[in-house]
């Protein structure tokens, strides 16, 4: 070997090791830093002003951008163990940089359903953050008139998770107005805005979405019935509401309201069932043993 | 009423400003029949290059007036009657010897049949017949000087003016240049060049102007410039050597 | 007549140029491949994946046309300068403006060109996109949206190209005209917001209280903001075509005031 190619391979070789050594100790360092470190940060830090100005014409692209990275920070961790298998690891969120990140792709693209959607699955459960989802699906809801879902969402988590049917029942009336929105939307939140003692907005919602909609199309019917067990409900929550005028207590049952006749004659049922008066007083199209305890209670 | 090819009257020129100011040309005036072939020389520097592009319209001057055939520079259009030769010849790279022609012409006003006759015709007389489809950006130095030629020549212009148009050629190409200018002086062709080759201004021209920082220190017939017994070169020297006694004094 | 003859055969003249570019190839295959990446980068994504895909595919060619403007098209123009081309053009009995003209309507045949072949690209795996996965269609997407879009971010190069050949006429280095063509663009793709953010928030910083500066400052630098419709197409909104012809009528009206003020700067420029 000659002496030139000897002095190149050495100089290589000791430029390759020190290269080598360097870098594998960064590793270890970044590692080590790794386990350690909880809180993320990044771009999504920045003022909402700051963000749009940096994206310029490319904002859809960062926002899809952030939505990525929301996901790569969600999701499990997974560990090797001695043994060589895997097993999960209980991952430490970033919570409030999470919701930063999904607020961050809303400022560059209030539109995207990924960002919704993944917030809607992550924020109110782990992170217990329902205001921020609610709020994040809100912006969703009214930058996508033609999605259903962000208000259906919003009906859920009002359901769930606050415990106010009355409120539920007004999202999903809301969401069943948008065009191809499922059928079961107005039904189920007639239900529950009447068990949130929003019977008269439930007629209101119902009469108005009939008035556009064609009569062959699918659901119409259910609707239509829908509406005749509120009307129904209506009628007989006004009688109540006479009886606690003029007695000064609500009524115990059905059979009390009527006997006092402030109650000319039931209503018709569509559902061919008896209406129901629990012990708080609440009236129910569908479920005539509702005094029983199984189903007493405002909240069924 | 003829009036002369070129004119110059009390050309200024200077660059920068305040005390890095170079004054390029003081003064200049210069008059150039039709059919002359009026030889510019001057040592580097002088303001030969600079007095062309003036010409041109390519800077402006400071003081003075310039016309080409009677029509004002910068105010009247005459560049359809003039044909140029810069000292480094560029082109477009892209280009092949035809297109860049064929360019040239339209750019000039000609017909597309006038300039379909023409292109041959030239490209023959330089030797370029065979890279007529072969891009510019991989002729030599000598091909891109006769390329240049043909390029000044394209719309049969009535005067022509050459920036050292033997700069950088070989002998062959020289000696085809200045067989070119002695063609087109039989043409009646008017023909400014500057150069610094006195041989070449030695066979070539009629008049001649010299010119030192930018000052013009002769201008007539290159027979009266020549000292009996003395060459061209030596008369040259000297008069370029009294100047700068002149202005150390 | 003539003068109009004169710029077409320069137009032509920078558009051969243009096309013989090697540079001009590369940028654009390197495009054609990042639209047809949109088929992987589409499957990272769980919903609206019509719309990540419309979205990167006019991105792409959005990015694409700003490389060719900044680095391209202000190469083109620098080198006649820097290299002495333009003689030969000037030496010819052709005025400054249609030296100028000819240039930046070639470079906008240039750019023309490639927003096609990109759009094409991207048209492609769009299309392929929305087959696949026809659940996540926008409701109503609509290809006729997505062409416009196309156009009105050509009209943006096109803009943008006008204020690069305005920065050119009067910077004295290239790099420099190269660095005020691209702040004239940021400053261009925010002034919407800017001028939003004043308007709308009378604690805003530094420019409280400075709206009228805000808006005077929104005329003169070109709202680029207007011009992206990447949004619209990627979520199947139309927008009408009277917004459409006054999109273009503000690009025509825009570029020509810019063409005219770098023709004035150009006149005064020391060319040699």
């Amino acid at each position: 070997m000659s002496r030139r190619l000897a002095t190149h391979l050495l100089v290589g070789l000791v430029l390759l090791g020190f290269y080598a050594a360097s870098y594998s100790a960064l590793l270890q360092q970044r590692a080590t830093a790794k386990q350690v470190r909880h809180q993320i940060s990044g771009l999504w830090d920045l003022p909402p002003v700051v963000l749009l100005a940096l994206a310029g014409e490319f904002k859809g692209l960062m926002a899809d951008y952030l939505t990525l990275e929301a996901g790569a920070q969600l999701g499990a961790e997974i560990a090797r163990t001695p043994e060589g298998k895997y097993r999960t690891v209980k991952k430490q969120y970033d919570w409030p940089a999470i919701h930063r990140i999904f607020m961050a792709s809303q400022v560059l693209d209030p539109s995207f359903a990924q960002t919704f959607i993944l917030a809607q699955g992550w924020l109110p459960w782990d992170a217990n953050m329902l205001p921020e989802t609610q709020e994040i699906l809100r912006i969703a809801a009214s930058n996508r008139p033609w999605d259903w879902q962000p208000l259906h969402f919003m009906g859920f988590n009002s359901y769930y998770f606050l415990n106010q049917p009355g409120a539920a029942g007004k999202l999903f009336l809301e969401a069943a107005k948008t065009p191809h929105a499922p059928p079961f939307l107005p039904i189920l939140g007639a239900r529950l805005a009447q068990r949130g003692g929003e019977t008269e907005t439930a007629i209101i919602i119902i009469k108005s979405m009939l008035a556009d909609k064609n009569p062959e199309e699918p659901g119409y019917p259910d609707m239509v019935d829908r509406l005749h067990a509120l009307e129904g409900v209506q009628v007989i929550e006004q009688a109540a509401l006479r009886y606690e005028k003029a007695l000064g207590r609500k009524p115990s049952s059905l059979t009390e309201l009527s006997a006092s006749g402030l109650l000319a004659a039931l209503p018709p049922n569509p559902y061919n069932l008896d209406y129901c008066m629990d012990r708080d007083g609440v009236i129910y199209f569908d479920k005539p043993n509702c005094r029983d305890s199984m189903f007493s209670g405002a909240n069924q | 009423m003829t009036y002369p090819a070129i004119e110059i009257n009390h050309l200024r020129k200077g660059f920068g400003s305040g005390r890095k100011k170079n004054q390029a040309l003081s003064n200049l005036s210069l008059s150039i029949q039709p059919g002359e072939v009026f030889g510019f020389l001057g040592p580097n520097g002088a303001g030969k290059s600079t007095t062309i592009k003036l010409l041109l319209h390519f800077l402006k001057p400071d003081h003075g007036s310039l016309h080409i055939l009677g029509k004002a520079v910068g105010q009247e259009e005459f560049r359809h009657r003039i044909g140029y030769l810069s000292e480094f010849p560029v082109f477009y790279d892209h280009l092949t010897a035809g297109e860049t022609l064929l360019l040239s012409g339209r750019l000039s006003g000609m017909t597309r049949q006038a300039i379909d006759q023409r292109i041959p015709m030239l490209l023959e007389r330089m030797n370029l017949t065979e890279a007529a489809d072969r891009r510019v950006g991989g002729f030599s130095k000598g091909m891109k000087q006769r390329l240049g030629m043909a390029n000044a020549l394209v719309h049969d212009p009535a005067v022509l003016i050459f920036d050292e148009p033997m700069s950088g050629l070989d002998p062959v190409g020289r000696h085809q240049i200045k067989g070119l200018i002695a063609e087109l002086k039989q043409e009646g062709k008017t023909i400014f060049f500057s150069s610094h080759i006195l041989s070449d201004i030695e066979a070539l021209c009629d008049r001649i102007g010299i010119i030192h920082k930018g000052v013009l220190l002769y201008s007539g017939g290159l027979r009266d410039f020549l000292v009996a017994g003395v060459g061209l070169e030596e008369s040259f020297v000297q008069i370029i050597e009294e100047a700068d006694r002149a202005s150390f004094a | 007549m003539q003068a109009l003859r004169k710029i077409w055969f320069l137009a032509l003249s920078t558009c051969t140029e243009g096309i013989r570019h090697r540079a001009l190839w590369a940028i654009v295959c390197m495009a054609a491949l990042l639209t047809m990446a949109n088929l992987g980068v589409t499957t990272l994504y769980s919903w609206d994946l019509g719309k990540v895909s419309v979205e990167f595919g006019l991105s792409a060619v959005a990015f694409t046309g700003l490389l060719l403007v900044f680095f391209l098209g202000m190469k083109i123009l620098a080198d006649d300068l820097e290299r002495s081309r333009i003689f030969m053009l000037l030496s010819r009995p052709v005025s400054i403006w249609q030296y100028l003209t000819g240039k930046f309507i070639g470079l906008a045949m240039i750019l023309l060109l490639a927003t096609i072949i990109l759009g094409l690209s991207a048209a492609l795996s769009m299309r392929y996109v929305l087959w696949l996965y026809a659940a996540f269609v926008p409701p109503d997407f609509s290809w006729l949206t997505c062409v416009m879009a196309l156009v009105c971010q050509w009209l943006s190069l096109v803009v943008v190209l006008a204020l690069s050949v305005l920065c050119f006429s009067f910077a004295r280095q290239p790099f420099v005209a190269l660095l005020l063509a691209v702040s004239s663009y940021l400053v261009g793709q925010n002034m919407e917001l800017l001028r939003r953010v004043v308007v709308e928030n009378p604690q805003a910083g530094a420019l409280a209280g400075q709206e009228q500066l805000v808006v005077a400052l929104s005329w003169i630098f070109p709202n680029l903001s207007l011009f992206d419709k990447k949004y619209e197409a990627a979520y199947g909104m139309a927008f009408s075509g009277q917004e459409f012809v006054l999109l273009c009528l503000y690009a025509i009206s825009y570029s020509a005031l810019l063409l005219y003020l770098a023709t004035l700067l150009f006149r005064r420029k020391e060319l040699a």
